[in-house]
C-alpha cells in the first residue's frame, strides 16, 4: 500500500503475527506483550519474502524513521503520527577519535530528534500503533526521554497521555513532559516501582502504554538506528557499535535491525560487535556479563546520573546479554565521574551536547581502547541517544564558571 | 496463619478460571504459591516455576510493591493484610 509522507512513497502491510521469543508461539496482532504460557517477550513477525527491497528503493522516502515502513509494524497509513523523526546525523568524530585512540569513529547524534532523544523513534511506532487500536488514552512509563516522546507524539493527534515517572528526575524533563500537555504521575520510588504500577494500570483502565502493552510494536522503531547507520555507511555495517544500556531494549532492537538488513541482502554480512554500556550505579547487565552468568540479578536501588538508563530490572536484560554474547560484543560500566568527563569531552571536541546517558557510551569507547579490548582500526559508531540540554545539573558543578566583566575596555583587556 | 491478598496479571486469567485475585492464608510466599497450586492446578505450577523449582525468572513476584528477590524468595514470611502481585517481567526501557 503506497503513501505519500512529506518527502516520498511508503510501503505498508508486511505484518505477519506476533510470536514468543522464548517459546515461539504465535499470538494474534493484538495488544499483548508476554506469552501467557512461559512469559518471554514478543515481537513482531513480518513477511520477509514479499518484500521487494532494494538498496535504491529508498531513493525516493521521506528523510524520516518512515522510509523504512516495510520493517515497521503499521498497517493502517492514515494512523502514522509524524514529528519528522529519524535519519539523523552520523557524524566522523575525527578529533574525538583522536582522543580515544581510534582511527576511525563516527557519531550517531540522535539527541537532534523531535524532543531530543531516541526515544521519538519507538513513540512514533507507539503513538500511531496506539490510534490503529483506537485506544482511549497513551502513555508509558519513563525516567524522562520517553515520556518527552511520547508526550508530543500524543500530543500530535490530540489523545490523553499518563506518564508514570520516579521521583528525582531532571527538572528540564518533567517541564518538558508537562508542557506537552501529558498528566505526569510520580511514584515515590525508583524507575522499577513507577514501570510494575503502569503496567498494574494497564490491567485496570484502558490505556495504551508504550513500552508494557504494546511493547512489541514500540520496540520495533529503535531498529531505525542501525537502518540508518549502515545506509549512512553506504550500506555497509559498522565493525562495532556501542550503546547505553538500560532495559537493554535498545540494543536488542539494534541486533534485530542489522539481522534484517542482512537477510534481505542490503547489507553484506553483518559482523557488527555490539556493546553496551551502563553505570557503575545501575549494571545488573554488565555484572552479569562480567561473571559469566546468564541470570541478570536485579539492583534495587539504583545509583548514577545516568537516570535515563538507571533500570534495576531490565525486561531485556537476558536477550541484551545474548546479543552481545553471540555478536562477540562487550558489556562494561563506567563511573559517574568518568560520565561527567566523557561528556565535556564530546562537546570540545565534536560540538555535541550529550546527556549522561550519552556519555557513557563515549567514557567506555575510550576505556575499553585503553584496555586493549576495541582494537584502533575498528570502524566504530558510538551512539549518542539524548541531548545535554535536557540534564544540565549533570555538569553544572564541573564546568568553567563565566568570566564576568564591568561593561568598559579595560576590563575587556584583562580578560586575554 | 496470616491473610493475604494475591493479585494476578491478566495475562493468568485462563489458570485462575478468571480470578483476579484472592485471599489466602499461609506465613510464607511458599506457602501461598502451594495453595494456589492446590487451588488451580498443575498448569499454574507450570506457569510461576521454573523446572528447577525456583520462582520463574520472566516474573516477578512482589510484597507490597517489593520484589521479593530482595527480600527472602520463596521463604518470604507474611504479615496480615500484606498483597502479593504477580507480573511479567518483560515490560519498560
Amino acid at each position: 500500500m503506497p503513501l505519500f509522507l512529506d518527502g516520498g512513497d511508503i510501503q505498508l502491510g508486511y505484518l505477519k503475527t506476533l510470536v514468543c521469543r522464548e517459546c515461539g508461539k504465535e499470538y494474534p496482532l493484538t495488544r499483548i506483550h508476554v506469552c501467557e504460557y512461559c512469559f518471554g517477550p514478543l515481537e513482531v513477525v513480518y513477511n520477509y519474502e514479499s518484500m521487494n527491497l532494494d538498496q535504491n528503493s529508498f531513493n525516493d522516502r521521506p528523510q524520516t524513521l518512515w522510509r523504512y515502513s516495510e520493517l515497521l509494524p503499521i498497517t493502517d497509513p492514515s494512523k502514522i503520527v509524524d514529528l519528522g523523526t529519524g535519519f539523523t546525523p552520523l557524524h566522523k568524530a575525527n578529533r574525538l577519535a583522536k582522543e580515544v585512540g581510534l582511527k576511525t569513529l563516527y557519531l550517531k547524534d540522535d539527541s537532534v530528534n523531535p524532543t531530543n532523544s531516541f526515544k521519538d523513534r519507538p513513540a512514533s511506532v507507539a503513538v500511531s500503533k496506539a490510534l490503529e487500536f483506537e485506544a482511549k488514552a497513551v502513555g508509558c512509563a519513563s525516567t524522562g526521554n520517553l515520556a518527552a516522546a511520547v508526550a508530543a507524539h500524543a500530543a500530535k493527534v490530540g489523545l490523553p497521555c499518563y506518564i508514570f515517572i520516579p521521583s528525582g528526575l531532571e527538572f528540564n524533563k518533567i517541564i518538558q513532559v508537562a508542557t506537552y500537555g501529558a498528566k505526569i504521575i510520580t511514584v515515590n520510588g525508583t524507575y522499577d516501582d513507577a514501570n510494575r504500577l503502569a503496567a498494574q494500570a494497564t490491567e485496570q483502565y484502558d490505556l495504551a502504554l508504550a513500552n508494557i502493552n504494546i511493547r512489541p510494536y514500540y520496540v520495533e522503531g529503535s531498529k531505525t538506528l542501525a537502518f540508518e547507520v549502515c545506509e549512512q555507511l553506504d550500506w555497509a555495517s559498522p565493525d562495532h557499535v556501542i550503546v547505553p544500556l538500560g532495559s537493554g531494549a535498545l540494543l536488542c532492537a539494534l541486533g534485530r535491525g542489522l539481522d534484517e538488513f542482512d537477510r534481505l541482502g542490503l547489507i553484506e554480512d553483518s559482523n557488527t560487535r555490539i556493546t553496551g554500556v551502563q553505570a557503575e550505579g545501575c549494571a545488573p547487565i554488565v555484572n552479569a556479563f562480567t561473571s559469566k552468568t546468564d541470570y541478570v540479578e536485579p539492583i534495587e536501588h539504583p545509583d548514577t546520573i545516568a537516570k535515563s538508563i538507571a533500570i534495576g530490572n531490565p525486561g531485556d536484560g537476558k536477550y541484551a546479554l545474548k546479543r552481545i554474547h553471540d555478536s562477540n560484543g562487550l558489556a562494561q560500566s563506567v563511573s559517574d565521574e568518568e560520565t561527567i568527563e566523557a561528556i565535556k569531552l564530546l562537546a570540545r571536541t565534536e560540538g555535541i551536547f550529550t546527556e549522561p546517558a550519552g556519555g557513557v557510551t563515549i567514557a567506555a569507547v575510550k576505556k575499553l581502547v585503553d584496555l586493549g579490548m576495541i582494537s584502533t582500526d575498528e570502524v566504530v559508531v558510538c551512539y549518542v541517544t539524548g541531548n545535554g540540554l535536557k540534564t544540565p545539573e549533570a555538569v553544572l558543578d564541573h564546568i568553567a564558571k563565566p568570566i564576568e566583566i564591568e561593561p568598559k575596555l579595560d576590563s575587556l583587556y584583562k580578560v586575554f | 496463619m496470616v491473610n493475604v491478598r494475591v493479585v494476578f496479571p491478566s495475562i493468568f486469567s485462563k489458570v485462575t478460571m478468571g480470578e483476579k485475585e484472592v485471599h489466602i492464608s499461609a506465613l510464607t510466599l511458599n506457602e501461598v504459591l502451594a495453595k494456589l497450586v492446590t487451588r488451580y492446578g498443575d498448569d499454574f505450577k507450570e506457569r510461576i516455576f521454573e523446572e528447577t523449582g525456583e520462582l520463574r525468572r520472566l516474573l516477578a513476584f512482589y510484597l507490597n510493591g517489593r520484589n521479593v528477590r530482595f527480600l527472602d524468595g520463596l521463604e518470604t514470611e507474611l504479615k496480615n493484610g500484606d498483597t502479593i502481585s504477580i507480573l511479567p517481567i518483560a515490560s519498560g526501557g
